[in-house]
């Protein structure tokens, strides 16, 4: 559905996009995560094509690129992206937002009303954005994306400014549009989050992505608990810790199960649980670990 | 798609403040303007032929006093005698305020006639500075016969409707006009900036963005436009207690020839006039919008642009392909300024509207090539890289 097909950008000299590819499918959510200044939005807008890459293309459906305005016509009518709370129009209603995107991408409003009522902003849209909190305004970016009901959608810092609530709210949202085959690119600081909702998550790191992470696919299962240096330190001098363990952002300790026997995943288990105060779990690596093992 | 998008651009300008008070001064303009115009002391005709009069006897006066030793000579004196009396009854018919009329015409024909004939001797004896030109001759001919024709009144109030909103159009005409577009527009496509993330990704083709923008901002002047000539209008009735006569002549350059057109026709293309300099004003601004970003540098710029001709000109450059630019004026392009000082009789309105409509379709060109060369340069890459594969 969406291709990248050896994108490279540059500014100046520092490479941001370094020769990547990359596909997607519809009925994907897929998490993109990196620090700042390391791409995302660029990636973002390469794939919108605010920015014109300095090599490589961007194929939708197969068939559409960026190469003519006429081709460019029929990529926006598939895809949105996230605006920017900061550029919605202060002095118009949150409904005329919400009817600008129906219109301008499903043709129609009849499906505003039941946006409205699933992201509870019936109390508010139709006063003017200028009084809207910053919770209010993110809720209404959301719902314009949703408005405009688009097959592919690119959101960047979706869950800015949100409360707990409201953070459920549009992950719930979210993969009800899943469902409805949609193809969504999510970056967001809210790494737990994405771990809700994402297909996969990708990496990115001097311009290349350095991990994806997929879930649901048989990963690998981890012993996982917090440790600090010293304690760590301890840990390795007074056992045989296997060579596949690791030691994450300096407190999180994270041992493999894989080819491990039960007696011996117990007696790990026991011997960690000796390490009082501190929780232990079991499970894969989630974005926040991944996130933590190539940044930090 | 494109009427929804013109609908949500009718909704922004709708609650821009800053076009709203434009529009609000424009539709001011004219009744305002009537407020400075009825203090002033417009020349009146009979005024003007009073003038006329005084210059008749300085002529006579002037007359050399051997003048009459030759058979021209003293015909010449005898033409400019009779015409000094003419002159002096036409001011007597006008005193009588309209009823007189057809003897003023009269007097007025019979006078044109002498002083062509008086042309035809040579001007023997007249000094330069006092000699009335032969297309002023022709033109008062000619208007003394059109309102024969057309059965209308002589003396006109100039502070009725009619008169009041030939001088209002007049003074709108040139810098003032186009500043007031320059300004309206400043920010017709700059503004979406603020608004990126928002406006940036609509289906919707460029250039159909652009001309919804263009119809809809013409759309939104005129309207205030109009509004405004209907005040300026009813202001001028309500206090000169007249609405004049707007099949009233005025003379216009047209054809290579001066004619004479009924005021409403005058009024009718100077509406038109200024419907085609605000097309193209606005397809300027989108234009220095995409170049430069900034809504004062749209102005400066469409400013600077407006006063090259001019400049060029004080240092000894003229460029005719520049000229366009000063049909902006469109007042000295009826009234045949323009005709006169670059002697060229083609410069009438039809040749201006003409030379718009180029300019226009040159802007827009522009704008059009503008948006589409990313897609030619990428396109052009491509085949560079797959040549070299």
């Amino acid at each position: 559905m969406l291709t990248l097909k050896n994108i490279s950008v540059k500014f100046k000299d520092k490479v941001v996009l370094d020769d990547l590819s990359f596909q997607a499918e519809k009925g994907e959510i897929i998490g993109v995560a990196a620090p700042n200044g390391t791409g995302k939005t660029t990636l973002f807008n390469v794939m919108a094509n605010y920015l014109k890459p300095n090599a490589g293309e961007v194929i939708i459906d197969d068939n559409y690129t960026y190469k003519s305005e006429k081709q460019e016509i029929k990529i926006r009518k598939r895809l949105t992206t996230f605006p920017d709370q900061d550029d919605l129009f202060d002095e118009l209603s949150g409904i005329d937002h919400l009817k600008l995107y129906g219109n301008m991408w499903k043709g129609t409003t009849k499906h505003i009303p039941q946006i409205v009522g699933k992201l509870n902003m019936g109390n508010y849209v139709k006063n003017k954005v200028r009084t809207y909190s910053l919770g209010m305004r993110q809720r209404l970016c959301f719902a314009m994306m949703a408005a405009a009901d688009s097959s592919i959608m690119l959101m960047d810092e979706v869950m800015n400014g949100l409360d707990i609530n409201n953070v459920s709210l549009i992950s719930e949202y979210l993969i009800e549009m899943k469902k409805e085959q949609k193809l969504i690119f999510i970056a967001s600081h809210l790494l737990e989050n994405l771990d809700l909702y994402a297909d996969r998550v990708i990496f990115l790191s001097e311009g290349k992505i350095i991990h994806e992470q997929r879930f649901g696919r048989g990963n690998d299962d981890y012993i996982k608990i917090s440790l600090d240096p010293h304690q760590y330190n301890r840990l390795i001098n007074e056992y045989v810790i296997p060579d596949n363990h690791l030691y994450i952002a300096s407190h999180l300790f994270c041992l493999p199960l894989k080819g491990m026997k039960q007696a011996e995943q117990m007696k790990w288990v026991e011997q960690l649980l000796g390490l009082k105060e501190k929780e232990l779990s079991i499970g894969p690596l989630g974005t926040v670990e991944y996130y933590e093992k190539h940044y930090h | 798609m494109f009427w929804k998008y013109f609908l949500f651009e009718t909704k922004l300008l709708l609650h821009n403040r800053k076009n709203a008070l434009l529009g609000i001064i424009i539709m001011l303009f004219f009744p305002l303007f009537y407020n400075y115009y009825s203090g002033t002391q417009p020349e009146t005709l009979i005024d003007q032929k009073r003038t006329e009069g005084e210059r008749m006897y300085s002529i006579l006066n002037q007359l050399p006093d051997n003048l009459e030793g030759t058979p021209e000579g003293e015909e010449v004196y005898q033409h400019i005698t009779k015409q000094a009396s003419l002159v002096n009854m036409q001011v007597y018919y006008l005193s009588e305020k309209g009823e007189m009329d057809e003897e003023y015409i009269r007097d007025g024909l019979l006078l044109n006639e002498l002083r062509m004939r008086v042309h035809e001797l040579g001007n023997i004896g007249i000094p330069e500075n006092l000699i009335t030109p032969i297309d002023e001759i022709l033109s008062e001919d000619a208007r003394l016969r059109y309102i024969e024709e057309h059965d209308l009144t002589i003396m006109t109030d100039p502070f009725a409707s009619s008169n009041y909103l030939v001088v209002a159009f007049q003074t709108l005409s040139g810098i003032l006009f186009f500043l007031f577009v320059l300004l309206y527009a400043s920010e017709i496509v700059v503004y979406e900036r603020l608004h990126h993330s928002v406006m940036n990704g609509f289906p919707l083709a460029f250039m159909k963005r652009i001309h919804s923008k263009v119809i809809l901002y013409f759309i939104h002047l005129f309207m205030f436009l109009v509004i405004g000539i209907v005040l300026g209008g009813y202001f001028a009735y309500k206090d000169s207690g007249s609405f004049g006569d707007f099949s009233y002549p005025i003379l216009i350059m047209n054809n290579g020839e001066y004619t004479f057109i009924s005021t409403m026709t005058y009024i009718g293309i100077s509406v038109l006039m200024l419907a085609i300099i605000t097309v193209l004003v606005l397809y300027l601004s989108v234009f220095m919008n995409l170049l430069f970003k900034n809504a004062y540098t749209n102005i400066l710029v469409g400013l600077g642009l407006f006063i090259l001709p001019d400049i060029l000109s004080a240092v000894g450059l003229e460029i005719s392909l520049l000229n366009p630019i000063k049909y902006l004026d469109y007042s000295k392009v009826l009234s045949g300024v323009f005709a006169k000082d670059w002697e060229n009789a083609l410069v009438d309105y039809g040749h201006a509207i003409f030379w718009l409509f180029i300019v226009t379709g040159l802007i827009i060109s522009v704008i059009y090539i503008k948006n589409k060369w990313p897609y030619v340069q990428k396109k052009k890459n491509l085949f560079v890289k797959r040549g070299m594969e």
